[in-house]
């Protein structure tokens, strides 16, 4: 790869890791900023709402309250209460019904009618709850009060005999005629219970309620039932509430009789505190506070903006993962691209090297076939040089006789082989072109072997003394079916090619019939065949001999094939020498071959 | 080998042809106040002229021979004795670029193109022969 293309690649991923890791770390700070926003507005939402269900609730229970309260005037309007019957059968009915009623506004424990002493004439209440009758209630604030401002009270928490933290509501039994006091009736509530009427007063985990008495004592605590009854200052609850100045502050404000609003966290979770005091008349006679944990008014957004942040998060991850696989798959094909580049440049190559090959090889061809030309021209010049110098030299006058016969044989020596040479060359030039024609008959090879070597053996005396040439054979018939003068000519080439390289010692023919075919051979004492020509034997312009054309075993091969036959040379084993053989086909009765050969190749 | 006399001018025919160089020694042989020598081998020729590198005047060879080639064989002869005419002989087409290179290093004196007549053979010879007389 390029070093240029490296680089930017490297940049781009860089790049993208920027991107992706600004992206991550944005996303997550608008999230975060985001859910803070919407917390907020969620708050701001809860706080309006829990500010105005707090109203609500006071004025609720103060509604309630005024209808305890007119439940206990109408009693107290009762002819027999305002002829100061304070007990009795009678009173005792009505004071039953009157019980029933109120306690379809709220568990009321008891209702009693006092005297204007204070004493207990009649009281109602549910089984197993202590009878009250003739206690002293006198000295109770809320008796004190009642008998002073004759008006309802809506008593501070006192704990009963029995235990149970309670308020009161006494109403003044007023005449109606001079409006003297007469006594009173009281009905007594269970705190908790009363306000367990208007919400959660005793799970800690969701939203609850928290009510005071005017002095600031516990009536109704969801978050700690312990507390009930104990004062707000006081140690035990302050220790409950880590002493949390908040809430300490907010309290104080609604004991004043204002409504507020305050988060805080003595340690149990952050608190969300509205509050209200509860007014019967323009009066607050208790107070309210609802509290909610926040994390409940979260609960609901958190698992909402949760989803919304992993939905978002999830899509940043599947970008994320799709840029990756796209890179991945850049990559990939990119290295593919790269990869059928090198496989098409190779591709180029091999067939551009094919090509030069082929230039190469044709070139050989063309300089093989120049080389041809030359060399063709050569040994035709070669011959007719002798026969032109031996006629000129013949027309001296003064010749001596032998030089004269001298001179014939070498006139005629090179016509011969000026005329073979001509004849090989058209020879080649018909097997190139297809036009060899064979001349088809049947005779005993045997005889044309014997034939051949005789008039080569004369031949050869003329040159090289040292020569000898034999013909071994086996079979005396050997017939077959072919052209005569080609066969002839072969056997001449083959006889000629041992000759030009065996100076001294022997050439050896032999013939043997072999199940359908003879095999022929001719085998010298010579220098051998080149290694390095062996493989390239029976080509064209092929010859380590300086006086051949390199056309002779061309042709030979050739002509062997044409009959039918094959060819082949090698060197002796273990001599010095080759041996060159053929076989061809024996003419038999059934031998369509022989007939249907007749064009080379 | 003799030597022969230091008097003697010596010209010598090589050619792996024997008709060629039977006939060429024929023609020269009326050459007056001269030797002729043929040889078919060209190893054997050069041995020759070693031996008598003073006497010789002239060899005349064919350029395509087994063993050593007409190129050579010139270029040996002017080693032993640069005096010594070269002519070679050589049914090729003369290619005139190397003729001319070879010519201007002074290792061929002169070209003969096959077929070589024996009135072109004697026009040559001749030529070589006083320039030989000159040197």
């Amino acid at each position: 790869m390029p070093f240029f293309t490296l680089n930017i690649m490297y940049i781009g991923v860089f790049l993208v890791i920027i991107i992706a890791a600004a992206s991550y770390a944005l996303f997550y700070f608008l999230q975060k900023d985001n859910e803070k926003t919407i917390r907020e507005s969620v708050f701001e939402q809860q706080l309006d709402r829990q500010s105005k269900s707090t109203e609500l609730i006071t004025q609720r229970i103060g509604s309630d309250l005024r209808l305890i309260t007119s439940m206990l005037k109408e009693m107290s309007d009762s002819i027999y209460l305002q002829n100061a019957m304070l007990s009795g059968d009678k009173i005792n009915n009505l004071l039953d019904e009157k019980f029933r009623q109120l306690n379809t506004v709220s568990r009321v424990d008891s209702v009693l009618i006092t005297d204007e002493n204070g004493i207990i004439t009649t009281q109602n209440s549910w089984k197993g709850l202590e009878t009250f009758v003739n206690i002293d209630l006198s000295e109770r604030e809320y008796m004190k009060v009642a008998r002073k401002t004759l008006q309802p009270v809506y008593s501070d928490g006192f704990t009963g005999i029995d235990g149970i933290y309670r308020i009161a509501v006494t109403v003044p039994i007023i005449s109606l005629e001079d409006g003297h006091y007469i006594g009173t009736i009281v009905a007594n509530l269970p705190a908790v219970e009363f306000f367990r009427n208007y919400g959660n007063v005793h799970d800690i985990d969701s939203q609850f309620l928290v009510s005071f008495d005017k002095k600031g004592y516990l009536l109704a605590v969801g978050a700690s039932g312990v507390l009930v009854g104990k004062n707000f200052f006081g140690n035990e609850t302050q220790i409950f509430i880590n002493h949390n100045p908040i809430l300490n502050n907010l309290t104080r404000t609604l004991l004043m009789g204002k409504a507020g609003s305050a988060t805080y966290d003595y340690g149990k979770g952050e608190r969300l505190n509205t509050q209200a005091p509860i007014l019967v008349g323009s009066e607050p006679v208790y107070f309210l506070q609802v509290v909610t944990p926040t994390d409940r008014i979260y609960s609901n957004i958190n698992s909402i903006l949760f989803t919304e942040g992993t939905k978002m998060f999830l899509l940043l991850i599947g970008t994320t993962l799709s840029i990756l696989v796209i890179v991945f798959i850049l990559r990939k094909w990119y290295s593919i691209l790269e990869d059928q580049v090198s496989k098409r440049t190779a591709e180029l190559n091999e067939s551009n090297y094919s090509l030069k090959v082929a230039n190469e090889s044709l070139k050989n061809k063309d300089e093989a076939q120049n080389q041809f030309i030359n060399v063709a021209a050569h040994e035709l010049r070669t011959p007719i040089q002798p026969i032109l110098n031996a006629i000129y030299l013949m027309e001296s006058s003064n010749l001596a006789p032998e030089k004269r016969s001298q001179y014939t044989d070498i006139i005629k020596r090179n016509t011969q082989k000026l005329s073979r040479l001509a004849e090989d060359i058209l020879d080649v030039t018909k097997i190139e072109s297809k036009t060899l024609k064979l001349v088809i008959e049947e005779f005993n090879l045997h005889d044309l072997i014997l034939s051949v070597v005789e008039e080569f053996r004369n031949n050869v005396r003329l040159v090289h003394s040292d020569l000898s040439v034999d013909y071994k054979f086996i079979d005396k018939s050997v017939l077959v079916k072919g052209d005569k003068s080609r066969l002839s000519q072969l056997m001449f080439i083959l006889l000629d090619n041992a000759g030009k390289f065996t100076k001294y010692g022997s050439i050896l023919v032999t013939s043997q019939v072999k199940s359908n075919n003879v095999q022929v051979t001719v085998e010298d004492t010579g220098s051998g065949i080149d290694q390095e020509i062996l493989p390239q034997l029976f080509k064209k312009f092929v010859t380590r001999s300086d006086r051949g054309t390199g056309l002779g075993l061309f042709i030979a091969k050739n002509i062997v094939e044409a009959h039918g036959g094959i060819i082949w040379a090698e060197n002796k084993p273990h001599q010095k020498g080759a041996i060159f053989m053929f076989t061809l086909p024996l003419r038999s009765a059934n031998d369509k071959y022989a007939d249907e050969v007749s064009t080379g190749e | 080998m003799l030597k022969e006399n230091t008097n003697s001018r010596i010209i010598s025919v090589i050619d792996d042809d024997i008709d060629i160089v039977t006939l060429f020694y024929d023609a020269l042989s009326s050459l007056s106040g001269i030797m002729v020598y043929k040889f078919t081998d060209p190893i054997i020729a050069l041995e020759h002229i070693k031996m008598n590198k003073e006497s010789y005047i002239l060899i005349l060879s064919d350029f395509r021979m087994p063993g050593l080639n007409g190129l050579e064989l010139a270029k040996k002869t002017k080693d032993i004795n640069k005096n010594i005419r070269t002519i070679l002989m050589t049914a090729f087409d003369i290619d005139d670029k190397l003729f001319d290179k070879h010519v201007k290093e002074g290792i061929i004196n002169g070209f003969l193109q096959k077929p070589v007549e024996i009135k072109a053979l004697f026009s040559e010879i001749s030529k070589q022969i006083s320039l030989n007389k000159e040197s």
